[in-house]
């Protein structure tokens, strides 16, 4: 049965208590994953945002392992062959949980890896542009002009220095490693996201999730505005909603979507506060033209 | 029982197949690579259900080994000198974790210089990690340090990974006969049961690997590093347990030749073979030489080596190895044995091997020659000899020794 | 006690807006901008804060909205996102 808003189940997998910072968009990510995945999970998340939730004080209701930090892939590749080797695979769900830099920088080649020989596991990342849990340094997804503690804001240089065009795009790069789903999905469209979760965990084989999470802390603004942001960065087009099928069938989410301007985006948070209108169109054209590349790849099936 | 002419690879392969591996994740390094190779080809020929992951760094196959116990499969993997540094992480962790993972280390030494050949840096570099260290001088007893690796390894009262390490080039491709034991023996020596640790398991939610902080993360090292000093004994009663059902009697050291010695040489790896075959000979024409060969290195036996040296007037350490700024490492493990003796012998260090250079009957004469020469002269002038440095090479490069 | 929060004296963020000065410690609520109120009888139990809460601290047992208030951190996620407006943060206690 497709899972929705209605029959979400209420069972809490997360006990509430935990040391995140409130209004945190990852951790709600966390919460509302683990409820579609079910009791039958065994979650592994990597050092993180989410893992210091857990580790400081949310007992979870599932079997849950810490990951180091390069290994989320390789724990999940070890606990399914370990699962299969003892006739127990059938009827346990693998969820990896890992933030931009577990997935997408030191995590990359150990999920590579694990998609590349076509374990079965459901794996999210939530990417909040930075390496939020140490304090906010930049990383592979971090977007052109946006203030870090590592790309501060200075004379000399104004945030990431780093182009759009080179900022990493996990969810073209696990299709281009052929796997059976692979999408991106937002908070601000929950049955959307609940959907694709039950999807992905439905793969008889590895399936991935990217979710833009907007981190009030680090991005500059109000705790309550974290699912506001992620709609702002739905509807500018920023992030688009985006399903791939094996690694070539493309399917744009919300097309007739009426598009925003890139600047209300760029502009509900202080990490781009010092963007020149120059900057801004030259985010609005990166924006435009990511958009058109998808709109083409879509179109292609 | 059968006898096979096996390489040290072929008799690692043998030892784990016998132990019915759950899950293997390794990935290829010289000289190690034929372990996994031979593994891979009894799993496709249908000699074995393990299940193989091919991982694409050895960082993931000890994640993945890690991941394997963590649900209760037996998991094993085997690298060397470059893969066991990359993997470096990941081996503090299962110790950490408490997990019983046995993995094969063939030993080859630690670019730079860049190299594929053998000594002990790889594995001693791990020397703090908790793991316990076999050493193997035989193709033989390669085979016979897995199935013991398992043995205490997954003991509740060790639940500490175990390394057995081979020497590479000199052990790993050296073709020796083996007696191979019955694969029912072996069963019956290593039952499978369930595991005597907490395993994820969506029957019995766990929260596994947390953060503990400096209020008791203390306590947390200190029941490692017990139980890592307790798997000495562990490892004595695995072994006579192993002798009464396989017939092959191993202890965590060895004396040879001790009776009225007053010079011994203690190392530990294939050169012991050499070394052994030196001492015999130098024993028929009277020098009261004799000869200590270690085969566990952690946990370190003190108390026995001091037993065994007793009454011996000069020690000659071979260090394959070298902790650059200071000395070898077996020589200050040796230094500690002695260090509350009331009566203390003399101590050499003699760094051999390195890089692969053949630890030759050459060399070993040389060392005893030396440690007779501080013998004689009741004191250690220079307590690290590089013997088998070559001295005219240094001084065309203008370096003195 | 009232606690000056630590930021204040160590800016690493410098292009963030200045945090607000909030109590962490003691008797005190620590609620990030407020407290959350709903007016129930105009709430027809959508959900969507159930949902949005990251706490889990909202809850819809037999079809009413429950707010755990020792479990909310105040963060006004639900005050945002109920589609009725619903729900005021107040400044308030636990």
């Amino acid at each position: 049965m497709a899972i929705g808003l209605k029959n979400l189940t209420e069972q809490e997998y997360i006990a509430p208590g935990r040391s995140g910072c409130p209004g945190c968009a990852a951790m709600l990510v966390a919460r509302l994953s683990v409820k579609v995945m079910g009791q039958r999970t065994i979650m592994v998340c990597a050092t993180g945002c989410v893992l210091s939730n857990f580790t400081h004080a949310g007992a979870p209701g599932i079997p849950f392992i810490h990951s180091l930090l390069p290994g989320t892939g390789s724990l999940l590749s070890g606990i399914d062959a370990g699962l299969k080797a003892l006739g127990k695979r059938e009827g346990i769900n693998l969820l990896g949980f890992a933030g931009d830099g577990g997935t997408a920088d030191i995590g990359l080649q150990s999920l590579s890896g694990a998609v590349e020989r076509r374990h079965r596991f459901v794996y999210i990342c939530y990417d909040n542009e930075g390496y939020m849990n140490t304090g906010g340094q930049r990383s592979g997804t971090t977007p052109f002009g946006a203030g870090t503690a590592t790309t501060p804001v200075g004379a000399a240089q104004r945030g990431e220095p780093r182009g759009g065009e080179g900022r990493k795009d996990m969810v073209l790069i696990m299709a281009a490693h052929g796997i059976p789903y692979a999408a991106t999905a937002s908070l601000a469209y929950p049955q959307d996201f609940l959907q694709k979760v039950q999807k992905a965990a439905q793969v008889d084989g590895p399936a991935y999730i990217h979710v833009l999470t907007p981190c009030n802390y680090r991005w500059g603004f109000a705790e309550s505005l974290s699912v506001k942001v992620a709609r702002l960065a739905v509807q500018t087009r920023v992030a688009p909603l985006l399903e791939i099928e094996d690694g070539r069938k493309y399917k744009l989410g919300l097309k007739n979507l009426s598009k925003r301007p890139v600047r209300e985006y760029l502009e509900a948070q202080g990490r781009f506060r010092h963007l020149t209108d120059e900057e801004v169109d030259r985010a609005q054209t990166a924006v435009d033209a990511k958009w058109e590349y998808l709109q083409r790849l879509a179109e292609a099936n | 029982m059968s006898r096979q002419y096996f390489s040290g690879c072929q008799a690692a392969a043998e030892g784990v197949t016998l132990s019915r591996p759950g899950v293997i994740a390794a990935y290829p390094i010289t000289p190690q690579s034929s372990i996994v190779e031979i593994l891979a080809a009894k799993v496709a020929n249908g000699e074995m259900s393990a299940q193989m992951v091919h991982v694409e760094s050895e960082h993931s196959a000890m994640c993945a080994c890690v991941g394997a116990a963590t649900v209760g499969a037996r998991a094993f993997t085997a690298t060397s000198g470059q893969g066991l540094a990359f993997m470096q992480e990941p081996v503090f962790w299962a110790a950490g974790l408490r997990l019983p993972i046995v993995m094969a280390v063939v030993n080859r030494s630690l670019l730079a210089p860049n190299t594929i050949f053998c000594d002990h840096q790889d594995s001693l570099s791990h020397r703090d990690s908790g793991w316990v260290q076999l050493y193997a001088e035989s193709c033989q007893e390669v085979l016979d340090s897995v199935i013991v690796a398992y043995k205490v390894a997954e003991d509740e009262r060790v639940l500490l990974p175990v390394m057995v390490c081979l020497d590479g080039f000199f052990l790993s491709h050296l073709y020796e006969p083996v007696d191979v034991p019955p694969q029912v023996e072996v069963d019956a020596f290593l039952p499978k049961t369930a595991p005597k640790y907490p395993t994820l398991d969506p029957d019995h939610p766990r929260l596994l690997n947390v953060l503990a902080p400096p209020e008791y993360y203390t306590e947390f090292e200190y029941d490692k590093h017990r139980s890592l000093t307790g798997a000495g004994e562990r490892l004595e009663e695995a072994f006579g347990e192993f002798a009464a059902r396989f017939g092959r009697q191993y202890h965590n050291l060895e004396g040879f030749y001790l009776h009225g010695a007053k010079l011994v040489l203690v190392g530990m790896g294939s050169m012991m073979g050499t070394a052994r075959a030196v001492v015999e000979q130098l024993r028929a024409q009277g020098v009261p030489i004799g000869l200590v060969k270690l085969r566990a290195f952690r946990p370190f036996p003190h108390a026995a080596l001091t037993e065994l040296l007793r009454g011996v007037e000069a020690v000659g350490v071979m260090d394959r190895d070298i902790s650059f700024g200071s000395s070898g490492v077996l020589y200050q493990e040796v230094l500690r044995a002695f260090y509350r003796q009331e009566r203390r012998p003399l101590v050499v260090d003699f760094v051999v091997g390195l890089g692969g250079r053949d630890v030759s009957a050459q060399t070993v004469h040389h060392a005893i020659v030396e440690l007779e020469r501080v013998r004689r002269e009741g004191a250690v002038t220079q307590d690290v000899v590089w013997s088998d440095a070559d001295r005219t090479l240094l001084s065309a490069w203008g370096l003195e020794i | 006690m009232k606690v000056e929060h630590w930021s204040k004296s160590r800016p690493i963020s410098p292009w963030l807006p200045a945090p607000r000065d909030r109590s962490y410690v003691g008797d005190e609520g620590s609620y990030a901008l407020g407290r959350p109120e709903l007016d129930a009888a105009e709430c027809n139990v959508c959900g969507l804060c159930w949902i949005y809460c990251p706490e889990g601290a909202i809850t819809k047992p037999g079809g009413k909205i429950v707010i755990d208030y020792e479990d909310c951190r105040g963060c006004g996620i639900c005050a945002e996102e109920c589609p009725r407006g619903l729900i005021r943060l107040v400044e308030g206690i636990a």
